[in-house]
């Protein structure tokens, strides 16, 4: 079944973000599966997101979590069959929810059939379908990204006795978009899925897909002519499917993928995501509208997809050397906490714990503009292990209760394919969605309430932005509007109450109205309009002329 | 002056929007158009490159200026620092208090917002320094908020002959009776911890005529009489302050000081071991370029006034002292030169007049202004070969020579009638 076609649908969603082996195991292996992603659809529902999105479940020797692709049309084995993933999408659409999938675009796992044929000889058809070079000398430009472990963008074959080329692990081998075969075999791939039903892509890695010697290899101009085609191929045979760009990249940059409406249809804000944690640290709204103001217009037709954490560390790629010093400093002080070049910690554990905290930053990502992301496992509060080595220990079994293995499998906890969270602050014993769902003020409710005010008002999802500049600089406050909707937001940065005079002149007359108790406040009228807020406080007011 | 009707509404509501921070600068101003703008973006500067991860906030009080003195602030403030790069906003509190207004309520609004906004450390620079660079502020803030001093004192290069009325008694007076060696006590630039700062802002003796006189020396007393860590740090080149008249800087100078002397004498009366100050950089640089100066005009005046005060002169000095005094008049300039040891005892009989109200106080340091020539003139034909060594080591014999009279001073502070 697919859902009705609802002209940019993706403007209106609310993603949840879960690797399938994290999720649920319906067969007591130890790993999560798609039968039991079917199982735990209610919860989501239950929760309010309206749109999936799944990290890679494809076959794959699992030495990049699964971003190391060996067969793009089919399912690892650990996770079910195909049959499992065509349920499971029906299962979704008829709650409403869409789903998103990965699609890794830029590399293979070495073990992918291709790579395989490729490098078995210089003859080979498929020889061409990757980067190869008799010397490592090509592309000195390109910046390494996981510094952590790769010392060169090029590794040596043995087998074919040649370099190939490398963004990420040297396992993973970039495939190479100069050759049109590449392109069609990818476009083959996304109709793969597209006739199954899915509602759209996560492109990953999209900067790296061409490399031109003298450049950095990153967001080259022929890497737009490839999404361009594609779009223009999706949008041709699958009409209201959606493409979103990974881009780490600075905003005209990340902007630029948007095309003229013509590439990608969302984004991630990368740039605009550590700078949120350094706003509330610094109790300053500068970092978050700094970058907002440098943020280019994008397209109408398009959106931008704002998240706190990820499977990814918290990526410090894109702030400046004295920002990265200080994020490190303020939420990294262990050395085993970064990685990269970034944070490789969980929401709750980097604020803390603080409940205020952790609701202030989930009131940021569902009023500023673009489609929030909530990675799963956040809307309880879990926390990490920062001892599991890679960026695993954001990618821990979910938490359903108290239980045998947290209610995640039925299995020996040794067979796990990871330990669960265990520790007395943030173990499952105590943070879980069965002993969450009892109490009306627990995280999780607290987060279906936001999510369902959210929800109600087009103006989070569509509207335009207006930062008011109060004085009281530890105050971020900004009105949305959409059409005759009108929302002021207004956020407490600062770990104090604080006072804050708001210019609402051009408001004067409307009646602020606090969305989630729905209680009236006093008229605005000519004076600057006075709140007072407690610790990491934050207000969404309608504003209603009457 | 109560605290509530010091601070404006306007002057509250911004400091309320800028909340607590880490650290203060204060610019009081008047009429310093030509200058503030220099002042405003070095200060910024040095927060910028020194203090970034820092909450810090700049307080311009002004008073009243009738030049370009607040749109020179607005510009220079509104300028990004050369470029450099800023975690938190640079927040900014300006004020206009009224011509009217003396240095001293300037420097009371700026402690009214370093304890109100919690300040860990501020420092007060003059609007008029053009000499400042972003290395002053760094120097005066972080002894107080790194190394936890209450009190920093600057420490100038100076011409040699500058600063004469500091080097000649507010100096090595306050260091005979403190014990601490702190040079510049009438200083436009100084830093000062929240403790001090709320101490200050606290006393009831902001309504005498000798603090507003000479806040700055009563801060630097205050600090020095009082358990509050003291310590002074090199800056820089001394800004030549707008030509003030004599004898209205040694009315202002030694009527604060010599109040200052009986607000503390609990203090001091039972003597004080000299204790060793902290000192970051230099503790003395001189400077020797040649300037014109007017000896036989100072000794005029020397003479003219020891003759017209005599009778005012007698009742303030013992008859050996003024007769010296007088001796001293009738003599040539080649054979003028008053002593270290008659300017010590002149001084302290001086202060212990006043102390006692012998005359009228304003008459009384009238007085005193010729004598002060007189010294100067001492000074200038003394000095006018020696390099800056040989500066260092006369002043400290007249250092040495205060603290060897100092009993003498305190039988003559504490006599009656």
């Amino acid at each position: 079944m697919t859902l009705p076609t609802q002209p940019e649908w993706y403007k209106d969603s609310i993603i949840y973000q879960l690797h399938v082996r994290t999720f649920f195991d319906s067969n007591g292996d130890g790993v999560g599966d798609f039968r039991g992603l079917h199982q735990k659809l209610d919860y989501l529902q239950e929760l309010g997101v309206n749109a999936i999105w799944l990290l890679p479940f494809y076959p794959s020797p699992l030495r990049d979590d699964g971003y190391d692709i060996a067969d793009y049309c089919a399912v690892h084995k650990s996770y079910g069959t195909l049959d499992d993933l065509k349920a499971f999408l029906a299962a979704a659409h008829e709650r409403g929810i869409r789903v998103i999938i990965e699609l890794v675009l830029n590399h293979t796992s070495d073990q992918h059939p291709w790579f395989q044929e490729g490098r078995s000889s210089r003859d080979n058809p498929r020889r061409n379908w990757y980067v190869w070079s008799d010397t490592d000398e090509l592309y000195r430009d390109a910046r390494i990204i996981f510094v952590d472990t790769e010392l060169s963008n090029w590794a040596w074959d043995p087998v074919s006795k040649a370099y190939y080329w490398h963004r990420f692990f040297s396992h993973q081998p970039d495939l190479n978009y100069d050759n049109p075969e590449v392109r069609e075999a990818i476009w083959s791939v996304m109709k793969f899925w597209l006739e199954l039903g899915v509602d759209g892509f996560r492109l990953d890695a999209v900067p790296y897909l061409v490399e031109r010697d003298g450049t950095s290899c990153e967001n080259l101009p022929e890497t737009h002519d490839i999404i361009r085609e594609l779009r223009h191929r999706l949008d041709e045979s699958f009409p209201g499917k959606m493409l979103l760009a990974e881009a780490n990249q600075w905003p005209a940059d990340v902007s630029a993928y948007f095309g003229k409406g013509d590439e990608f249809h969302m984004a991630f804000q990368f740039p605009l995501m550590p700078r949120m944690f350094m706003a509330v640290k610094l109790e300053d709204r500068k970092p978050i509208i700094e970058i907002l103001e440098r943020t280019p217009e994008i397209p109408q037709n398009c959106q931008w997809c704002t998240f706190l954490r990820n499977h990814d560390e918290l990526t410090l790629e894109m702030v400046t050397d004295v920002e990265r010093d200080y994020m490190y400093d303020e939420y990294a002080r262990e050395k085993s906490m970064r990685i990269n070049i970034g944070i490789r910690r969980r929401l709750a554990p980097l604020m803390d714990n603080d409940r205020r905290r952790i609701e202030l930053l989930n009131g940021m990502l569902m009023s500023l503009p673009g489609t929030p992301v909530i990675y799963y496992g956040d809307e309880i509060g879990m926390g990490d292990n920062i001892y599991l080595g890679d960026r695993n220990g954001v990618r821990t079994p979910m938490q359903w209760d108290g239980h045998w293995n947290a209610g995640f499998s039925s299995t020996d906890p040794e067979r796990l394919y990871a330990p669960l969270i265990s520790n007395p602050v943030y173990g499952y014993q105590v943070v879980n969605v069965d002993s969450q769902k009892r109490s009306e003020h627990s995280l999780l409710s607290w987060m279906k309430r936001l999510i369902q005010v959210r929800a109600s008002a087009q103006v989070f999802s569509r509207g335009t932005i207006e930062f008011l500049d109060p004085p009281n600089h530890r105050v971020l406050a900004y009105i949305r509007e959409y059409g005759n909707e009108r929302v002021l937001a207004v956020n407490n940065l600062s770990s104090t109450s604080q006072a804050v005079e708001l210019n609402l002149r051009k408001y004067k007359g409307f009646i602020p109205i606090e969305m989630s108790g729905r209680t009236i406040f006093p008229r605005v009228g000519e004076l600057p309009y006075l709140l007072t807020m407690g610790p990491y406080q934050f207000y969404w007011f309608r504003l209603r002329r009457i | 002056m109560s605290e509530e009707t010091l601070l404006s509404d306007d002057f509250i509501r911004q400091l309320v929007s800028v909340g607590e921070v880490d650290l203060l600068v204060g610019i009081p101003s008047r009429n310093d158009c030509q200058t503030v703008g220099t002042v405003v973006r070095a200060v910024e500067e040095s927060l910028l490159r020194n203090f970034r991860r820092q909450r810090t906030v700049l307080v311009n009080i002004d008073a009243g200026s009738r030049d370009c003195t607040p749109e020179a602030v607005r510009e220079a403030s509104s300028l990004s620092a050369n470029g450099l790069e800023s975690l938190r906003t640079v927040r900014w509190i300006t004020a206009n208090m009224g011509n009217a207004t003396r240095d001293s309520a300037l420097l009371r609004t700026i402690l009214a917002a370093a304890d109100l906004l919690h300040a860990k450390a501020s420092a007060v620079v003059s609007a008029s320094a053009v000499t400042i660079t972003p290395a002053w502020v760094e120097s005066l803030l972080r002894p107080v908020f790194r190394d936890n001093f209450d009190f920093v004192a600057p420490l100038y290069a100076r011409h040699r002959y500058d600063g004469l009325l500091t080097r000649n008694l507010l100096y090595p007076f306050s260091r005979a009776l403190f014990g601490k060696s702190l040079r510049e006590l009438r200083a436009s630039e100084f830093a000062f911890s929240g403790r001090l700062a709320s101490e200050c802002l606290n006393r009831a003796e902001w309504k005498h005529e000798g603090v507003q006189s000479a806040a700055e020396t009563w801060m630097a007393i205050t600090a020095m009489s009082s358990p509050f860590s003291c310590c002074q740090t090199f800056l820089g080149s001394k800004p030549r302050s707008a030509a003030a008249g004599v004898v209205d800087v040694i009315r202002e100078t030694v009527s604060g000081f010599c109040w200052c002397l009986e607000s503390t004498e609990s203090y001091w009366l039972n003597g004080r071991d000299p204790e060793p100050v902290n000192t970051f950089g230099p503790d003395h640089q001189l400077t020797s370029e040649p300037v014109r100066v007017d000896r036989k005009k100072l000794l005029q005046f020397y003479r003219t006034g020891v003759s017209e005060l005599s009778e005012i002169l007698t009742s303030i000095l013992d008859p050996e002292t003024h007769a010296e005094l007088v001796r001293l008049a009738a003599l040539d300039e080649s054979a003028f030169h008053i002593s270290n040891a008659l300017w010590v005892r002149t001084i302290y009989q001086f202060a212990a007049a006043y102390h006692r109200s012998v005359i009228h106080r304003g008459h009384l340091v009238q007085a005193f202004v010729p004598i002060y020539r007189g010294r100067v003139n001492s000074f200038l034909t003394v000095h006018r070969s020696d390099d800056s060594e040989a500066m260092e080591a006369d002043l400290e014999d007249l250092c040495q020579e205060f603290a060897r009279q100092r009993g003498y001073f305190i039988e003559r502070w504490s006599a009656k009638g």
